[in-house]
């Protein structure tokens, strides 16, 4: 019962704080975006613009809500929800800092540590596809069906390096449980670098990287949602809170991938060479504050290389982004998880 | 009940629906989203049945990449106006269906028989359903199995490029 | 002539990409952090292109054409005589005037013998042409610097008298009335 009550709290917990972080990405966004291109940004809403996402959130509740007529009108309502359920069902597995012993009870800073976090997380992405198809299909309309399906193309085509990167990282450290590899990312290795998941997969992590934001639909993989081309592609005839849940939908699968990219190959909550358990208490409540508060910063650093990427980069027309994808990425991924068994069968026959 | 029972209880009625919504709706899309909540379901039954690998499996396989695969051909490839209710009048054919329908169920009712045996004498050893025993078993004791159907895979790939690849001489006439 | 097109050749660093983003990275993170601090600090302009509009206006223009205002004279006595040349020669027949004879006791407010009783300009049909001013007899109508001209209902938007004749004081305590007109001087040899 105590377990169930426990669980509840870190869903409800995990589930605000990550909405939260979705309402301030859009000011970060915002606002990073006016700094890059010499503009100030929004800065008439509370200090600094603070207060811009909570003029946003009640515009877009209060905006009247508009069906097509020719419209499907179950497939219309469904594509938001098809497209929100899997971004958000992603935190349910990943590691959000170490554990908390409160009067000899284990707490995980993680709603579920299940022994295959890591198909899960496979799943989910592939589950992501729905929304779009859907919602492109259900608005009636040329352009969301053509966006819909260029952007459907994209996200299957990037899954497979995506998976295959991440699977270098699982067979260095051997677990598919992601509380397990983020513990296993502690301590240095040839000496000098630490044992994060980058230094290991160099390569894993640039294609990681790349494949992360073609599944996100972000710069330079826009092409499907980029006004000028398409006029906002599948969520064209979206008004008022659809809108918002697609948008919010798109920022909650940033956080998603920024959380899995610190999770597998920065060191989830572990400092570069100190071992923060050793002199902070392993399980106290201050240990357990401390490794989320730098899980967080983690996050928050690439959240920020997300909107930094976007207005440096032009984005990709969409056979150059097809072309990426089955033609350099699937082989250098193929070529990585080579390398990576050969590295470890040779240190295994090594080892003895 | 026990709390175990109910779930398998929830889940086997919502496959049983859906199941029968897919071969009674009326539109394509909306058939392909109710085998999407069949997948899902079975997916719920195979954790029921302590095998997360399977489920896991299910939904990334199954619903992510065959059904996808099924709606972009159902979005992209069909005409408006298709007129399925034609096939639907046809008298043989609702015959042959029916009579494949019972030979099928009859068929059916004999394994599941012919299942239960097998599976009450059967050892339940302690790692049932982690990853490391499903590898260890799919690559030594069925490593044939796993060999054949990848390379009938690579067929049905080669095939595929042969039959979409356009005759480079017919074109240019 | 035009140049002839040559194709591109990439080297191989520039063909992975990776280090042109790189670079470009650098480039856009020199302009966010000279932006970011440039907000902190007060005043106008701080960020290189914009103009935060309540703070910083832009100059306008002496003989820019804006909201009219109607001018006394010297001694704060009304020019106009309600004569409505200048609602004749309007092009979007915007203004409404009406004449009335100057009574006994109020010769210290008006200049002439007759005064306008009502005079009303519909600033959602003005043009903003600046004929009024130009054919005006006694130049008693001018256009003077006011832009900011939205309201919220559409009573609002009809100058009466008493607003003409309040942008006229306030022109004039800004110092923003224009400077008198200057006969240009006639070329000697008119005939030759």
């Amino acid at each position: 019962m105590i377990d169930l009550i426990i669980a509840l709290i870190k869903v409800v917990g995990i589930w605000s704080f990550t909405l939260g972080v979705a309402a301030v990405m859009t000011w970060v966004e915002r606002r990073g975006a006016a700094l890059i291109q010499d503009r100030p940004g929004p800065n008439r809403a509370g200090l600094f613009g603070i207060l811009q996402p909570v003029c946003d959130g009640i515009k877009l509740f209060t905006k009247e809500n508009i069906v097509p007529e020719k419209a499907d009108k179950v497939l219309f309502n469904l594509g938001p929800i098809m497209f929100a359920i899997p971004a958000f069902s992603a935190f349910a597995v990943i590691p959000f800092g170490d554990r908390i012993i409160i009067g000899g009870k284990e707490i995980l800073l993680q709603i579920s540590n299940i022994d295959i976090g890591f198909l899960y997380i496979v799943a989910l992405g592939s589950l992501a596809v729905y929304g779009v198809i859907i919602g492109g299909w259900g608005s009636n309309n040329k352009y969301s069906i053509l966006g819909g399906l260029r952007s459907t193309a994209q996200l299957i085509s990037y899954e497979v390096p995506w998976g295959l990167a991440l699977l270098g990282v699982v067979l260095v450290y051997g677990t598919f449980n992601l509380r397990e590899i983020a513990l296993a990312q502690q301590g240095t290795f040839l000496g000098i670098l630490p044992n994060w998941g980058v230094f290991h997969q160099p390569l894993g992590f640039i294609l990681f990287m790349v494949a992360a934001y073609a599944e996100a639909n972000r710069v330079p993989f826009d092409l499907p949602e980029a006004e000028s081309e398409i006029v906002s592609g599948y969520h064209t005839e979206y008004g008022s809170m659809k809108l918002g849940v697609y948008l919010f939908g798109e920022y909650v699968n940033i956080t998603t991938l920024s959380a899995l990219t610190v999770t597998f190959y920065f060191g989830s909550w572990h400092l570069p060479y100190i071992n923060m358990a050793s002199f902070l208490g392993d399980g106290t409540i201050i240990y357990g504050i401390a490794s989320f508060l730098i899980f967080c910063l983690k996050v928050s650093f690439f959240l920020w290389l997300f909107v930094w990427v976007r207005w440096t980069v032009p984005r990709f027309r969409y056979d150059q982004v097809m072309k990426l994808g089955w033609k350099s990425l699937i082989p250098l991924a193929l070529f990585n998880l080579f390398i990576t068994t050969l590295f470890i069968q040779i240190k295994y026959y090594i080892g003895g | 009940m026990a709390i175990g029972d109910l779930y398998f209880w929830i889940f086997a009625g919502l496959a049983l629906l859906a199941g029968i919504r897919v071969i009674t709706s009326k539109e394509a899309i909306y058939s392909a989203l109710w085998l999407l909540t069949v997948f899902i379901s079975l997916s719920a039954l195979y954790i029921h049945l302590r095998a997360p690998m399977i489920a896991i499996f299910q939904v990334t396989i199954y619903a992510g990449a065959i059904l996808v695969l099924i709606i972009f051909v159902l979005t992209l490839l069909t005409r408006p106006d298709d007129k399925m209710g034609e096939f639907q009048h046809n008298v043989s054919f609702r015959g042959f269906g029916a009579l494949t329908g019972i030979l099928s169920t009859g068929l059916m009712l004999v394994m599941i028989t012919g299942i239960t045996e097998i599976v009450k004498k059967a050892p339940v050893p302690a790692d049932l359903g982690s990853t490391g025993s499903f590898a260890k078993y799919l690559l030594n004791n069925y490593l044939i199995h796993f060999e054949i159907a990848s390379v009938l895979l690579l067929a049905a790939l080669i095939c595929a490029i042969y039959i979409a690849k356009k005759d480079k001489k017919a074109v240019t006439q | 002539m035009a140049k002839p097109v040559v194709e591109k050749k990439y080297s191989f660093l520039d063909s992975i990409y990776l280090f042109e983003i790189l670079k470009g990275m650098v480039l856009t993170m020199r302009h966010f952090m000279f932006n970011f601090f440039a907000s902190f600090r007060p005043g106008p302009h701080t960020i290189p292109t914009t103009w935060q509009y309540p703070e910083d206006r832009r100059e306008i223009s002496p003989i820019f054409r804006g909201e009219h205002m109607l001018m006394l004279d010297e001694q704060g006595r009304e020019l106009c005589v309600g004569c409505g040349m200048c609602a004749k020669i309007c092009p979007a027949k915007c203004i409404t005037v009406e004449m009335a004879k100057v009574k006994e006791g109020e010769e210290s407010k008006y200049a002439g013998k007759t005064h306008c009783k009502n005079f009303n300009i519909d600033l959602l049909r003005c043009i903003f042409c600046g004929f009024c001013e130009e054919t005006c007899p006694k130049s008693a109508i001018e256009l003077g610097q006011g832009y900011e001209l939205s309201r919220f209902t559409k009573e609002e938007c009809q100058l009466g008298k008493e607003r003409l004749l309040k942008n006229y004081h306030w022109a004039k305590k800004n110092n923003k009335l224009k400077p008198k007109k200057v006969e240009a001087e006639q070329p000697k040899d008119k005939k030759e």
